[in-house]
């Protein structure tokens, strides 16, 4: 037992190294778990807003649908269903995307599909509306460009 | 400690994926998307969808399938069969290499590359909100050096250290977890947006041999949806006799429905294809495209496209020299794996049924984010979270096991839960420690059990005890029952809780579906009986504390009720039901008369109002107390 006592500071000097080894591990695999966990946290709000989008756009060939009917028929009840489904989208956050005839095309929120005749990188024909929720493109407006003479396409 | 994300750098679509917190996750793009499309317009730099939308506007700038043309030289026959397919200007470059051309100036394929994989690494960025400066990069597995290495330098390009160029085929068995030790060969069949690969590869140790590939470079999801399109227009034409071929807003809904169809037909097998006023007749009428497709038919239009991706499996197995049946395992990679008809053609031919446990769309950028992970150091000792197989719970009153800590729990995890006395003056509380998932203690495996005595004398229901299970990564379960009241405390541990083999949890898991109508019936027989007996306790306490409010008659009614009651509950033979009516039968008598004494409470002016206060409180805990438990009242979690 005695004779033990020599080599024990040498053990316990190795032990100590040791365990500091791991203690330095377990520390940045704590402070790795803890940053994960708080990025988590942080785009949890994102992804929840990612998720109604989802959602949300899911219905928006239905308001087509419904527009379309009501341009070729103009039934007024047709109209009171297109304003009521855009209140309702509107109470969830949701804003149409300005893409009126002569504003400047903008691929953030506008789907160019075709390139016509009229001003040069322009909106010359709203084909379809796009819609946002808050900074989130749902669905970009298609439209149609001018190119500023008919003669390219 | 930054992290190295993974980037899956597609011929259509790219993706970019980061381990958190020791698993790799797909990271959404700004658009809120999980992967997005590899074209670039570099003038006025965008990447993505956002360069997608202006394609038709400015297609001359507008750059797609940049990867084709990867670390080639110019006169190859690829860069000839890419050149024929593209709108923007490809041009002889430096040493012969295939170069872009966009308003006079001259980007290599390494320039716009790097400019995708500048928008991965912004999101990327974004997403963990801290720099992101180390990324694996994957290329497919017939890529030469010279493709390789361009890969590389359109990553140094970005601003990202490429710690490694990964083979795709490579990335999916990573994402499929199939680097586990074991020696095996794979295939990996992987039909993306526009290419289509096989790979077959040696795993073993770690180490990924690719030993064949083969594929056909221009076919892919695009051309589905192709047939579906040319199939609406042949249809529509026929039915209306107007071709809607050259009307490019028809055609833009055309396509969206088409591509909705095919994903739809992948779960349904049959799906509708509605627009509404797609055009008008002759006559200026207005018309709508109204087809119904079916999967049948689906299969039928396409069918020719799958058996194109035979032929190169049949190749790539040649080529290593192996049989069908040296395959162990074939995974899917590449969202047109979805459609049953392309699984089905695998299975056919290899014999075997495919894996597809992973999404099929981001399995390459998920390998490549597990080998970033390697290399960062945060998963070669991966810390792995385990689960609880098996639910752990304590017994309590009527022999009810009550959970505190449900299957799958990711552990470590402290559950804590404040339970109380049965009976009135209960000295002790005994803590029965349960592992399983059936409702009785008794079919529960019993772990252990201790005793906390020298409960100070009280009414049943008002000490309480919190019990706490403190469940540890290595399965070390302690458990510690407190009473608030006298600080007094019992622990015990118990070893290797989660411990069990597979078939011990299976089997246990099995016996809990097996038997659960019966444990059903079981468990509302006693939570019936706990609430009768609840019931007795507490309308015999109102009628000691109160009983000269109620006149003689109404008490011996009330009373009589209880004994009926409680002999009910004491009797052998009885059932739910039959302790149901009795508690009814016992109740309406006493609500009766409860009625009646605040009815005469409240004519008879406010003098008795503490007393009734009291037992207003006292009524509703009677019906909400229908789970009190032994040793318990009901549980307020404290955690």
């Amino acid at each position: 037992m005695k004779k033990t006592k020599t080599p024990q500071p040498v053990i316990a000097s190795a032990v100590e190294e040791s365990l500091q080894k791991q203690l330095t591990i377990l520390d940045d695999k704590f402070k790795r778990a803890l940053a994960d966990y708080q990025n988590l946290e942080r785009n949890q709000h994102q992804s929840k807003l990612l998720e109604k989008g989802k959602i949300i756009s899911k219905f928006l060939p239905l308001l087509d649908g419904l527009e379309l009917t009501h341009q070729h028929t103009q039934d007024p009840v047709t109209e009171m269903m297109v304003k009521e489904f855009k209140k309702v989208l509107n109470e969830l956050g949701v804003d149409l995307i300005d893409s009126q005839t002569g504003a400047s095309f903008d691929s953030l929120t506008m789907d160019c599909i075709e390139v016509v005749a009229g001003e040069k990188d322009k909106v010359v024909k709203i084909i379809q509306p796009g819609y946002k929720l808050g900074d989130v493109v749902l669905r970009p407006a298609r439209v149609e460009v001018g190119n500023g003479s008919s003669v390219n396409h | 400690m930054s992290k190295i994300i993974g980037i899956d750098l597609g011929t259509t679509f790219s993706a970019v994926a980061v381990m958190e917190a020791g698993k790799a996750k797909i990271i959404p793009t700004a658009e809120g998307r999980n992967i997005f499309p590899s074209i670039v317009e570099p003038v006025k730099g965008l990447v993505g969808d956002v360069a997608k939308r202006q394609m038709v506007l400015n297609p001359k700038n507008t750059i797609f399938s940049i990867k084709r043309l990867m670390g080639q030289r110019f006169d190859s026959e690829n860069v000839k069969k890419v050149t024929k397919h593209v709108s923007f200007e490809v041009v002889k470059g430096k040493d012969g290499l295939a170069d872009v051309k966009v308003e006079d100036k001259i980007y290599t394929p390494q320039e716009i590359s790097a400019k995708i994989l500048q928008k991965a690494k912004a999101d990327a960025e974004a997403y963990l909100g801290e720099k992101v400066t180390e990324a694996v990069i994957t290329v497919p597995a017939y890529f030469d050096d010279s493709q390789r290495q361009a890969t590389k330098q359109a990553g140094e390009i970005a601003g990202l250290d490429v710690k490694r160029i990964i083979n795709e085929p490579t990335a999916a068995a990573l994402a499929y977890g199939l680097d586990k030790g074991k020696n095996e060969i794979i295939a990996v069949y992987d039909l993306g947006g526009g290419t289509f690969d096989v790979s077959i590869l040696e795993l073993g140790d770690g180490v990924f041999e690719v030993k064949a590939t083969n594929g056909d470079t221009f076919l892919g999801g695009d051309d589905f949806d192709h047939r579906i399109m040319e199939w609406v227009l042949t249809e529509f034409k026929k039915e209306t006799g107007v071709d809607l071929a050259n009307d490019k807003q028809a055609l833009q809904r055309i396509k969206d429905s088409a591509e909705k169809a095919k994903i739809e037909l992948s779960s349904a097998t049959e799906t509708e294809i509605n627009q509404p006023f797609i055009t008008q007749s002759k006559e200026g009428q207005p018309l709508h495209l109204t087809m119904k497709l079916t999967r049948a038919k689906l299969e039928e239009l396409v069918d020719d496209l799958i058996k194109k991706t035979i032929k190169p499996c049949e190749l790539a197995l040649k080529d290593a020299k192996l049989k069908k049946s040296d395959i162990k395992e074939i995974i899917l990679v590449g969202g047109m794996t979805r459609m049953p008809a392309v699984q089905a053609a695998v299975k056919e031919f290899f014999g075997k049924e495919p894996n597809k446990s992973v999404n099929p769309d981001e399995a390459v950028a998920i390998g490549a984010a597990i080998q970033g992970g390697v290399l960062a150091g945060d998963v070669k000792d991966i810390l792995l979270l385990d689960v609880t197989p098996l639910t752990l719970g304590v017994e309590t009153m009527g022999g009810v096991s009550t959970p505190l800590i449900e299957r799958n729990t990711t552990i470590p995890t402290t559950k804590s839960q404040v339970f109380s006395t049965a009976s009135d003056s209960q000295p002790q509380v005994e803590i029965n420690i349960l592992q399983g998932e059936r409702p009785m203690a008794g079919d529960n495996k019993p772990l252990g059990r201790f005793v906390l005595d020298g409960i100070a004398p009280a009414p049943r229901g008002i000490p309480q005890i919190e019990v706490s299970f403190d469940l540890d990564a290595n399965g070390i379960l302690k458990v510690s029952a407190k009473d608030k009241g006298t600080g007094k405390e019992q622990h015990i541990t118990i070893q290797n809780v989660t411990n069990l083999s597979d078939e011990e949890v299976e089997r246990m898991k099995a016996e809990a579906e097996k038997n659960a109508e019966e444990d059903k019936r079981k468990k509302d027989f006693v939570d019936k009986r706990n609430e009768a007996e609840t019931f007795i306790f507490t309308t015999r306490k109102v009628l000691k504390d109160a009983g000269d409010k109620f006149e003689a008659k109404a008490k011996d009614e009330i009373e009589a009720s209880l004994k009926d009651l409680e002999d009910e509950v004491k009797k052998d033979t009885a059932t739910l039901d039959s302790l149901n009516d009795a508690l009814k039968k016992a109740s309406d008598i006493a609500q009766k008369h409860g009625e009646a004494l605040y009815k005469a409470a409240s004519e008879s002016d406010k003098k008795e109002e503490p007393k009734s206060d009291e037992k207003s409180e006292e009524k509703p805990s009677e019906k909400s107390d229908k789970t009190a438990e032994k040793p318990a009242e009901e549980g307020e979690v404290v955690e």
